[in-house]
C-alpha cells in the first residue's frame, strides 16, 4: 500500500526536470513538470516527443497532448508553458512518481535535442 | 456515445439518448447516496436508490436499443454494458433470462471510488452499487422484453466491502410502483422562456469550449472517466432527483423534525460538487489552455463556475448581480431539479432546488476564500477547513423557484454580517 500523500504535497527532483503532484490526484497519476531549460516555444515539445515514439492526440488547439505506447501522456499548454505528465493507469501507485520523473526527463532530453 | 449527448438550446439542460442527464463526480455521488442512507437507513435508502436506478435506466436502455437497432437479448445486454461503461460507471457483465440471472461488475463507479476514497479509513458493511443493481435489472427487463419495474437485483459482493469484485443476483418478481415518466416530453412542458445574465460574453464561449472538449470523453479500459482529478459520471438526472425528493417526502412523514437536517445535507452536496469538480476543472491544464491562468480575482471564478454548470447540464445559471465580498445573485430559467419536481409532483410549496442553493453558496466561498494562484490541492482536509471549519461566512436563500411556478429560479448568497469574506 503506498504511503499517504503528505499535506505539503510531493515533489521529485531529476537532473533536468522537477515534478510536483497535481491537485486531486489521489492515485498519483498527474504531475506538474517544470523543465530546468524549457523551450522558447512550449509547442515544440510535441514534435520532439513524437520523434521519440509518442503520438499526438488532437482534441483542442489550446491543449496539446502526446501519448506513449505504454499509456503515459504529456499535456502541454502552449499559451503558458504548463506541462502535465499523466502516468499510465497500469503503473502501480507506488511507482507512479518515479515513472512520471522518467517521462519528465525524457521531455527535457527531447527538447534539448 | 457522443452522438447520444444533446443539449437543450438556450436552457443548458442535457439529454443522453431520451433521458435527462448531467455530469457529476464521485465525491458528489458518494455524498448524496450516503445522505439518502443516513436519512432513511441503509435498507430503505438502498432500496430507493435501486428503484431510482432501475426506473431511469429503463427508458434510456429501451430508447437507445430501439435507435440502434439492437433487437436480440444478447445485443441489448451488450449495448447496456457499453452504455454503462461509456457513461463512466464501470463494467457490467450481465447473464440473464426470464428466471433471473447474475451480474459481474468490475471497477463499478460507486464501489470502486468508495474504496479509493474511504477504503483505508472506514470498514464498510453494506454494498455500494444500488445504482448498478438498478441498471442491471432494467437492462435485463429491456433485453428480455419483460415488463418494466419487474426484475429485482441484489448486490451480493462489493469491492467497497473488500471483495475482489462486485456480483449481483437477478430475480424476477420485484414489482415497483409505476410512476409518471420524466423524460424529454415532460421536461419540454416545464421549461419557459430562457434569458441571459451578466458577463455572457465571457461565460458562453467557455461553456462551448468545455462542451467541445468533453464531447468525445467516454469510459477508459476500466469503464471509468478519470478527469480533472475526479471520477466523472454521465448520470441520469432522474436518479438524483428521485432519491433526493422521495427521501425528503419520507422524512417529512416519519420524522418531520429532521427535514431541515436532510435539506442541509442536500445543500451540502452542492458544496461537495463545486469544491471537487468545479475546483478540479478550474485548476486543470485544460482550463488554463482554454480560458487562461487563474488570476485570483473573484469575478472570473464566478463566471467560470456559471460556464461549468452549463457545460455539465445543470441549467442556464446566470449572474444577475455580483458584488465581490458581499452578494451573489444567480438566476436560471429552470434547473435539472426544478423541471423534475414540477413534472413529477406538481407545484412545490416552497423553493426546493437544494443542489442549486448549495452550489451557489460554494461558488461564493471558492471565489473569495481559495488562493487559486497557490494552486491548492483540493483535499478532504481543505474541504473541511473551507466548509466545516465553523460557521460559513455566507448565507443562502432561494426566494424564487420554477418548481413553485415562478418564472425563474433565483438564489441569493449574501455575506453574513461580521463574517470574514
Amino acid at each position: 500500500m503506498p504511503e499517504a500523500i503528505p499535506p505539503e504535497g510531493v515533489v521529485l527532483e531529476g537532473e533536468r526536470a522537477r515534478i510536483e503532484l497535481e491537485n486531486g490526484c489521489f492515485e498519483r497519476l498527474n504531475w506538474r513538470c517544470t523543465l530546468h531549460a524549457p523551450p522558447a516555444e512550449p509547442a515544440a515539445i510535441v514534435p520532439a516527443m513524437v520523434s521519440r515514439g509518442y503520438t499526438e492526440l488532437k482534441r483542442v488547439p489550446q491543449v496539446l497532448e502526446v501519448f506513449h505506447p505504454d499509456g503515459h501522456r504529456v499535456a502541454v499548454i502552449p499559451s503558458t508553458g504548463r506541462i502535465q505528465i499523466r502516468v499510465a493507469l497500469s503503473v502501480p501507485e507506488e511507482e507512479r512518481g518515479q515513472a512520471a520523473l522518467e517521462v519528465a526527463e525524457e521531455v527535457a532530453a527531447a527538447v534539448a535535442g | 456515445m457522443s452522438s447520444l449527448r444533446r443539449y437543450l438550446p438556450e436552457h443548458d439542460l442535457m439529454y443522453f439518448g431520451p433521458s435527462p442527464a448531467v455530469y457529476h463526480c464521485h465525491h458528489f455521488n458518494l455524498f448524496l447516496d450516503q445522505t439518502i442512507d443516513d436519512a432513511l437507513g441503509f435498507e430503505a435508502g438502498s432500496r430507493l436508490r435501486f428503484l431510482a436506478g432501475r426506473e431511469f435506466a429503463s427508458p434510456l436502455l429501451s430508447g437507445v436499443a430501439e435507435q440502434s437497432g439492437a433487437t436480440t437479448p444478447a445485443e441489448r445486454l451488450e449495448l447496456a454494458s457499453k452504455l454503462f461503461s461509456g457513461m463512466g460507471h464501470g463494467r457490467l457483465q450481465i447473464t440473464a433470462d426470464a428466471k433471473g440471472g447474475d451480474v459481474k461488475g468490475s471497477y463499478l463507479h460507486y464501489g470502486y471510488s468508495w474504496s479509493q476514497k474511504y477504503g483505508q479509513i472506514v470498514k464498510r458493511k453494506q454494498p455500494a452499487d444500488a445504482f448498478g443493481a438498478g441498471f442491471a435489472a432494467a437492462a435485463s427487463e429491456v433485453a428480455l422484453g419483460l415488463p418494466s419495474e419487474s426484475m429485482g437485483a441484489q448486490e451480493t459482493e462489493c469491492v467497497a466491502m473488500k471483495a475482489p469484485g462486485c456480483t449481483f443476483a437477478l430475480k424476477p418478481g420485484d414489482r415497483g410502483l409505476r410512476l409518471p415518466p420524466v423524460g424529454e416530453p415532460e421536461v419540454q412542458k416545464q421549461i419557459g422562456t430562457s434569458f441571459n445574465g451578466l458577463y455572457e460574453e465571457v461565460i458562453q464561449p467557455i461553456t462551448k469550449g468545455l462542451r467541445d472538449f468533453t464531447a468525445p470523453v467516454a469510459g477508459d479500459e476500466r469503464g471509468l472517466v478519470q478527469a480533472f482529478g475526479v471520477f466523472v459520471t454521465l448520470h441520469l438526472a432522474g436518479y438524483y432527483n428521485r432519491i433526493s425528493y422521495e427521501a425528503v417526502q419520507q422524512v417529512e412523514k416519519k420524522a418531520p423534525q429532521s427535514v431541515g437536517v436532510l435539506e442541509d445535507l442536500l445543500r451540502e452536496s452542492g458544496h461537495v460538487c463545486v469544491f471537487n469538480t468545479f475546483g478540479g476543472i478550474l485548476l486543470s491544464p485544460e482550463w488554463e489552455g482554454m480560458v487562461g491562468p487563474l488570476t485570483g480575482e473573484p469575478l472570473p471564478i464566478v463566471e467560470g463556475c456559471m460556464a461549468i454548470a452549463r457545460a455539465l447540464g445543470f441549467g442556464r445559471w446566470t449572474i444577475a448581480e455580483f458584488e465581490p465580498g458581499k452578494r451573489l445573485v444567480v438566476r436560471a430559467p429552470c434547473s435539472y431539479e426544478s423541471v423534475f419536481y414540477r413534472s413529477r409532483y406538481g407545484k412545490a410549496a416552497r423553493p426546493n432546488e437544494y443542489f442549486l442553493q448549495g452550489a451557489c453558496l460554494a461558488i461564493a466561498q471558492l471565489a473569495h476564500r481559495v488562493d487559486w494562484k497557490s494552486k491548492p490541492m483540493l483535499t478532504q482536509d481543505y474541504y473541511n477547513a473551507l466548509f466545516r471549519g465553523g460557521p460559513l461566512p455566507w448565507k443562502v436563500e432561494q426566494p424564487k423557484s420554477t418548481a413553485c411556478g415562478h418564472p425563474m429560479s433565483e438564489v441569493v448568497v449574501t455575506r453574513v454580517e461580521g463574517a470574514r469574506a
